[in-house]
Order: C-alpha cells, then structure tokens, then sequence
C-alpha cells in the first residue's frame, strides 16, 4: 500500500531532521556555556573599569576629553549587535524592532553579525558597515571596528553612537536593549559602577597621578572599547542560549511529530492486514 | 584593619584578599600602600605586584598595564592580565614573541603605526612576564 511507504518515508525525514536539531542543541549548549561565563565575568571588570572613571569625572571638564564631548552637530550611528546565523528563535527579529522603534531613520548603521544587514537595507536604512566575528571572540577582533566609531566619533561625523543589542537575562530570557555608547555620560557610568559590590563613598578628592589628562586619556578609550566588547560577549551568549532553546523545542517538537506519525503508521498497517485477512476469507468462502 | 586588594581582569576577579601592604608596579615608579593610604587613582605598568597577607607571608602576581584605585583601605587593580608564576607559560610566551617580532621584521612596510607600538609594547609586556618567572623560579 502506497500509504505505508509515505508514512514510513516521513518518518524517516523527521528523524533525520531531529539528529540534526538535537546536534546543534548541543554545540550551541557547550558554546552557551563558554559564553555566558565571559559575559558575567566581562561585568565585573567593565564596572571596575566605571568605578575608577567616576571617580576622575571632577577633572573631566578640564582635561576636555573628546570621547565625553556633547556636540549639536552630527549624525546618528547605530551599531546592531546581531548574529551571523539563523535559527536562534525570535532574537533577531525582536532586536530588529527595538532598533527600528528606537533608533533615528536617518541615523547611518553598522552591523555586527550578518543576518540584519539585508534586511535593514530593504527598510531603507543606512548601513554604512557589516562586521562578522568569531564565536570566540577576542578584544583584538573588535580593534579596528572600534577605531572606526571613534575616528568617526572624534571628527565629528556621528555625535552619538548607539549600540542595539540583546542583553543576557538568563539562558530563557534575553532582552533586546539600546546602550549609548558615544558620548560617555556621568549619569551612565555610575549606573555602571553601581553594579559592582565594590564599597563606594563618593569622597572624591583623589590624589591622581601622573596627571588627570594623562589617566583620562588612557582609561576612557579602554572603557568604551571594553564595553564595546562586553555588549559583544552579551550578544554572544543571548545567541547561544536562544539557539539552544529554539532548537531543543525543535527537537521535542519532531519527537512528538514521530510519534503521531507511528501511530498513523500503525494504524494503517492494521487495516492493512484486516484487509488482507478479509480478502483470504471471503476467497475461501467463494471456493467451497 | 588590613587592607582589602582586589585584583579584576575581564576573565576574572584574580584576587580578592586582605593584605598588609601592597607594592605596585606604577608608572611613576614603585608605589608602596598601606592601611590608611590617602585616596589615590595612578596607572599601572606592567610588572610584579607584591603583596604582604596577614598571616605574614608574601605572594605576588604578574600584571599587564592598568589602573590602581585607593580608597577607604580597599585597593582595586584593573588590568587586562593577572597570572601567577605558575600559570605563565614560558614556551608559549616565547613562541608570541617570536612571531610578533618576525611580524614586525617582515611586514613593517605594511604595518600601520598603532599596530608597531601595539606589537612592540606586547613584546615588552610578555618579556616582563619571562623576567618575572625567570625570578620566582631561583628564588
């Protein structure tokens, strides 16, 4: 019966389908594991990072950093932090519209990770960029592509630089969030800094050495490209955990299909042979 | 009341201890902190980090550049490495400075300015790290 041989060649397909979902479930686990430890361990650094700027913001106006500056001037550059490919549920699409609700439509965009890139293009937005980068990323990988906002940055063309991104709640939850990034604003940086348990009086009057410039200059570049790196890090492990989640529901869901599709399978079978029995009995019927 | 030192990298929170004194590689030369330093921020070179534990022994680690933070007795280091001798890896430190050196011989033409000095000063910042071995392991 030509039924069988469907149900039985479904069957198979699903199958097949499933092994596959179930062997992506468990790389994007390893790798959701691997990820996530950097992105909570990125955290406590990126506010120690904040603790100490906070503490140097009194000698800020003078030093006049660049990185600091609130300009009238300028253009919008948001960075979308996304992910290079698919199959991770609902995460880019859901990035996608917090970035188009949220962000200017003039604004000039540059994408980490392929998979919104076309389709920003087709909505008519700028994108200037589109960087990919390695699932183990590290901090040298995003070099140049933090000299390019700050060289942008710094002569004026973008006066502010947001960056979209899905912040790792938890492996179930990952929530899609706009940072600033450029300008670095007082405000954010204790909202930072208060992440950490790190005891804070806010007595001020440090003694800074070698001189305020000369600390300004080097730890506020190292700040906005470590949080460049860390928001990085959180993608990276929202990608994975909503890659795990996506494809373990995919993998129950086959399970559940082959399991209907047995029991049709049987079922057919049994009329099968009823068939069959009846068309024996009735033939023998006939020749008595 | 001790001092309380913490030491974070963007891996890890390398220590977190109380201590009688520490003596930090910073960038206008040593610097030694004791309980009820003034409030300070100064940067870090790279170098050995020694510090003083209250039951009398000293331990050290190995930084790379950042920044040192004092302040009401607790003494926050942030820097990109934190190793103990144990854990630096001679061959593999020498391997990087090899190649980096030969990327710096052979393509300086190419190279732009930012990366040389990046180069160089990644070559200075793991010879440390041999000297610093080099030194725990005679004593």
């Amino acid at each position: 019966m030509a039924n069988l041989r469907d149900i039985k060649r479904r069957i198979k397909s699903v199958r097949n389908t499933s092994q596959i979902t179930k062997a992506m479930q468990m790389v994007a686990s390893a790798k959701m594991r691997r990820a996530q430890d950097l992105a909570l361990r990125g955290r406590a650094y990126i506010s120690a990072l904040a603790n100490v700027l906070q503490h140097l913001s009194a000698s800020i106006e003078q030093a006049g950093t660049s990185l600091m500056q609130q300009r009238e001037y300028g253009k919008t550059l948001v960075i979308v932090i996304n992910t290079d490919k698919g199959l991770c549920g609902a995460l880019n699409a859901n990035l996608l519209r917090e970035t188009i609700v949220k962000t200017p439509q003039d604004a000039d965009y540059m994408c980490i990770g392929a998979k919104l890139s076309p389709t920003l293009q087709r909505l008519g937005r700028n994108v200037r960029f589109t960087f990919s980068v390695s699932d183990n990323m590290t901090d040298v990988e995003l070099k140049p592509i933090f000299e390019v906002i700050r060289r942008g940055f710094e002569d004026g063309t973008y006066n502010r630089v947001l960056v979209t991104y899905q912040k790792f709640v938890n492996v179930m939850v990952q929530r899609p969030n706009v940072h600033e990034l450029l300008p670095v604003t007082a405000e954010e940086l204790m909202e930072i800094a208060s992440m950490d348990d790190i005891e804070d009086s806010r007595e001020g009057n440090f003694l800074l050495e070698p001189t305020p410039k000369d600390l300004l200059t080097s730890i506020l570049p190292l700040y906005v490209s470590n949080m460049l790196v860390q928001l990085v890090l959180e993608g990276k492990a929202s990608e994975q955990s909503a890659r795990m989640v996506a494809m373990k529901s995919a993998t129950e869901n086959a399970r559940n299909l082959i399991a209907e599709l047995t029991l049709d399978y049987n079922k057919a079978r049994q009329t099968q042979i009823t068939n069959e029995l009846l068309e024996i009995t009735t033939a023998t019927r006939a020749m008595e | 009341m001790p001092l309380h030192l913490k030491i974070i990298t963007p891996l890890r929170t390398a220590a977190e201890v109380d201590a009688l004194s520490i003596l930090v590689p910073a960038s206008e030369g040593q610097l030694e902190v004791l309980p009820g330093h003034t409030a300070l921020i100064t940067s870090v070179s790279h170098g050995e980090l020694t510090y003083r534990t209250p039951s009398g022994t000293t331990a050290s680690l190995f930084i790379g550049g950042g920044f040192l933070q004092v302040e009401n007795d607790i003494a926050l280091v942030v820097t990109d490495t934190a190793l103990e001798a144990d854990e630096v890896d001679p061959t593999s430190i020498s391997a990087a400075i090899e190649q980096a050196r030969t990327r710096l011989r052979n393509e300086s033409s190419v190279l732009s300015r930012e990366d040389q000095t990046r180069l160089e000063a990644s070559i200075a910042k793991q010879l440390a790290m041999l000297e610093y071995k080099r030194r725990k392991r005679t004593h």
